[in-house]
């Protein structure tokens, strides 16, 4: 039977080497296979997939300098040019078998290690051909994404095809999940799982409680099945999400870390990982994890500006907390060099080239005496609020972080101002504009002005005036325009000089603090304890200028 | 070599260094045999038997290398349900060509064709080819293997028509039971087999555990391999 099927299939063979395509061809043909299409890289064999319709591809993880296998898998399920009716078999080097198996999202429908004999080929391909036409109902549901078909066919499959029964299953749970049915499918799954252990289902259980906020449940469950289980990346994901979600950002870090081991190429996980080492304030890390990103999606359907701008981004954020000048020069050429690139690859973006503009004024090359002209950078601030339209949420927040870095404030919070009238539909990114502008610093500097100010306000509590004065005089050293700590200060100061004596010296200082809060918005959950204490401020500093005209 | 991580760099690079060579070498050795096996068949036996000596070292290596990440407790088994029919193909397909020429015939008989069970495949793969390279060594010209439900877990047998096991060698299996002590006194074969055991130990449902065992066949007195699993 087996020989009559395989005569009408048509195959598609995938390899860099014209002496493989041939020896492979050459088996099939000997099988009974004779339409036997050749590419010998990612581009003709792309071409070829969107052309026709096969029904089996074999193709080399190794393409040589083209894409991967992987790489082109991944591409194809996303754009929608590969039909789930075909199988598609990964041919990989025996030795690297684990390596690929373990790595990718997009699951080929089998692995053949190379090379291979005849009669290897011929069983598989029996298998391949048998799994084809019994499962063609579930597959051609999954090419329409009609899950209510897929749920029938799936259950039609365990129940006559005991065969495929456990694959049938997983797309059971698939179709009812897609289609918001949790409650069946945690029936379904606990039913399985009665039976006997199953490391697929437990991770689709724990999906289910991490859905219904049974959080404490799920993470320890996920913890034990990723004991029993340790090459189950998806269950590190999902672990990852929980402890997000019940305010574990570190432990989160850790265990995406752990994942990111087994299985490093991933860019989907590489970013949650960045953004959240970005979020711990483990600034190496995030770098890492970004240029790592940039180097996975090169030559792929992931390749972006925005890899680039992240990098950049997190390398500038690492720059600020760091005292090693060698290890900051290092960091700044490795930041120059990606610049230079992002600026010869995305040269049409709008919103690129007002970023990269912007990144070259803060990397201040030496051999860019154009950038290091103050001049320079008034007119990034200028062409910034020519085109804010152009100009996306973080490249705008990074053009404003570095005037104010720069020392150019009056041009950022000239930007800052119009940015806010022009983005006033949305708050978060208003939030974060204003958050800036209170504290244009580093992340080190904020967390330990944070520090400094709640231990202030424990001593003013304690009406301690004169030490909570000192305190919050010292945030201010690292923060020097957040409102909270401005006020906190100058409340502070006033009551002190209330307890003690009034000075003229120390009203100036108040008001000159003070009035850094011009900026602020009148919508401003500070501004009216903010007009309050100053308007005490200059009426005292009035009344005192007028008793004592020294 | 302090640092266990270098150590087991060193050895997974070497591991996949020769293996990459010994599929080079079952390749041309395959390719060779291709263009003489007519006209010259004693000199195709004999590169034969060298081709299963090159699995023979591969597999060596593979447990080498498992047997070392166990000791390190960095083995990862990766569990899943699969057909039991796939695996036994799969452990058995490549060594076709060979059993052929060494005229040995290979049954394979399943109780029912569709039994799935939740194992590590690659990892059962092993063992199945494992213990078939050395009984192509031993046995006659018969070599079955059975797959059926035994004692509420799954049980793959391999019996051979040959002389049997030695008693030495099925005491050393009863001798040294779960104690994950490695006995060398019987030569090259005590190391497959302690990986082996290994493997079906690492397979466990409820309070059950998976094991194998060496008997011989009441009948013919050929030797009887067998795997349990839960």
């Amino acid at each position: 039977m087996e020989l009559n099927q395989s005569l009408n299939k048509k195959f598609l063979l995938i390899d860099d080497f014209s002496n493989v395509r041939k020896s492979v061809k050459g088996m099939l043909n000997s099988l009974g296979v004779s339409h036997v299409s050749e590419a010998s890289n990612g581009t003709e064999a792309t071409k070829s997939v969107r052309d026709q319709t096969f029904d089996v591809i074999l193709c080399d993880y190794n393409l040589g300098k083209s894409k991967n296998g992987s790489q082109l898998l991944e591409e194809w399920r996303t754009r929608g040019w590969l039909s789930y009716q075909t199988v598609f078999v990964m041919i990989t080097a025996e030795t690297s078998r684990d390596f690929v198996m373990g790595a990718l999202e997009f699951q080929p429908d089998d692995y053949l290690a190379k090379p291979f004999a005849m009669d290897t080929l011929q069983n598989r391909l029996d298998r391949w051909l048998d799994r084809q036409s019994a499962l063609g109902p579930i597959n051609q549901a999954l090419d329409r994404k009609d899950y209510p078909a897929l749920a029938k066919a799936a259950r039609e499959v365990m129940e006559t095809k005991p065969r495929y029964r456990g694959w049938a299953q997983r797309k059971y749970v698939e179709a009812l999940f897609h289609q918001g049915q949790m409650t069946e499918a945690a029936h379904f799954l606990q039913a399985l799982l009665d039976k006997r252990d199953l490391p697929w289902a437990r991770l689709e259980r724990h999906r289910i409680d991490v859905q219904e906020g049974k959080l404490e449940a799920a993470e320890r469950g996920l913890k034990t099945l990723i004991m029993l289980q340790p090459n189950m990346v998806e269950a590190y994901d999902l672990l990852a999400d929980v402890q997000m979600q019940i305010k574990q950002p570190e432990k989160a870090q850790e265990t995406l870390s752990q994942a990111l081991v087994r299985s490093p190429r991933n860019i989907a996980r590489q970013r949650v990982f960045a953004g959240l080492a970005s979020d711990n304030g483990d600034h190496v890390a995030a770098t890492r994890a970004y240029k790592e990103i940039v180097s996975l999606a090169d030559g792929t359907m992931h390749e972006s500006s925005r890899g680039y701008k992240d990098v950049l981004r997190s390398t500038r954020t690492q720059l600020q907390s760091l005292d090693d000048d060698a290890l900051k020069r290092r960091l700044q050429k490795d930041a120059q060099s990606l610049l230079k690139k992002l600026i010869k690859q995305y040269p049409d973006e709008p919103d690129t080239e007002l970023f990269s503009k912007a990144y070259r004024a803060y990397l201040a090359d030496a051999g860019d005496a154009e950038s290091t002209d103050r001049v320079f950078l008034e007119s990034v601030a200028e062409a910034a609020r020519e085109h804010m339209g152009d100009l996306g949420e973080d490249s705008a927040l990074d053009i404003v972080d570095i005037l104010y870095e720069k020392g150019l404030s009056k041009e950022a919070d000239a930007l800052v101002e119009e940015l806010r009238q022009y983005h006033k539909e949305s708050g978060n990114f208003v939030k974060r504009l204003n958050q800036l502008q209170a504290e244009p610093i580093t992340q080190e500097a904020r967390r330990h002005a944070h520090k400094v100010n709640t231990e202030g306000i424990e001593l003013y509590k304690h009406k301690d005036y004169q030490a909570a004065t000192k305190l919050f005089e010292d945030a201010l050293k690292f923060s020097p325009r957040h409102p909270g700590i401005i006020l906190n200060f100058v409340q502070s100061s006033l009551l002190l000089m209330g307890q003690t004596r009034v000075s003229l010296s120390q009203l100036d200082r108040c008001l000159d603090i003070v009035n850094r809060l011009n900026y602020l918005p009148a919508d401003h959950y500070q501004y009216e304890r903010y007009t309050s204490i100053r308007d005490k401020v200059i009426a005292l500093h009035a009344k005192v200028k007028h008793e004592q005209p020294s | 070599m302090s640092n266990p991580v270098d150590m087991h760099t060193i050895m997974a690079a070497t591991v996949h260094d020769v293996k990459n060579a010994l599929s080079l070498i079952d390749n041309e050795l395959r390719e060779v045999i291709d263009s003489i096996h007519e006209r010259e068949p004693d000199s195709t036996l004999k590169l034969n038997r060298l081709r299963l000596e090159a699995g023979r070292i591969n597999n060596d290596l593979v447990h080498m290398l498992g047997l070392y990440r166990m000791n390190t407790d960095t083995f990862r088994p990766d569990f899943d349900e699969v057909l039991i029919e796939d695996v036994i193909h799969d452990a058995t397909s490549r060594y076709q060509q060979t059993l052929e020429s060494l005229g040995i015939h290979l049954g394979i008989e399943l109780e029912d064709p569709d039994i799935a069970w939740v194992i590590d495949p690659v990892l059962i793969e092993g063992v199945l080819a494992n213990i078939l390279t050395n009984s192509i060594r031993y046995t006659k010209d018969r070599l079955d293997f059975r797959a059926f439900m035994a004692d509420g877990g799954l049980c793959i047998t391999l019996t051979d028509n040959g002389e049997g096991y030695p008693a030495k060698m099925m005491n050393f299996m009863s001798e040294t039971p779960n104690q994950g002590e490695l006995s060398f006194q019987n030569g090259s074969t005590g190391l497959g087999l302690y990986f082996c055991q290994q493997i079906a130990q690492l397979h466990r449902q409820g309070d059950a555990e998976g094991y194998i065992k060496l008997t011989n066949h009441p009948e013919h007195g050929g030797a009887v391999f067998t795997l349990w699993l839960p």
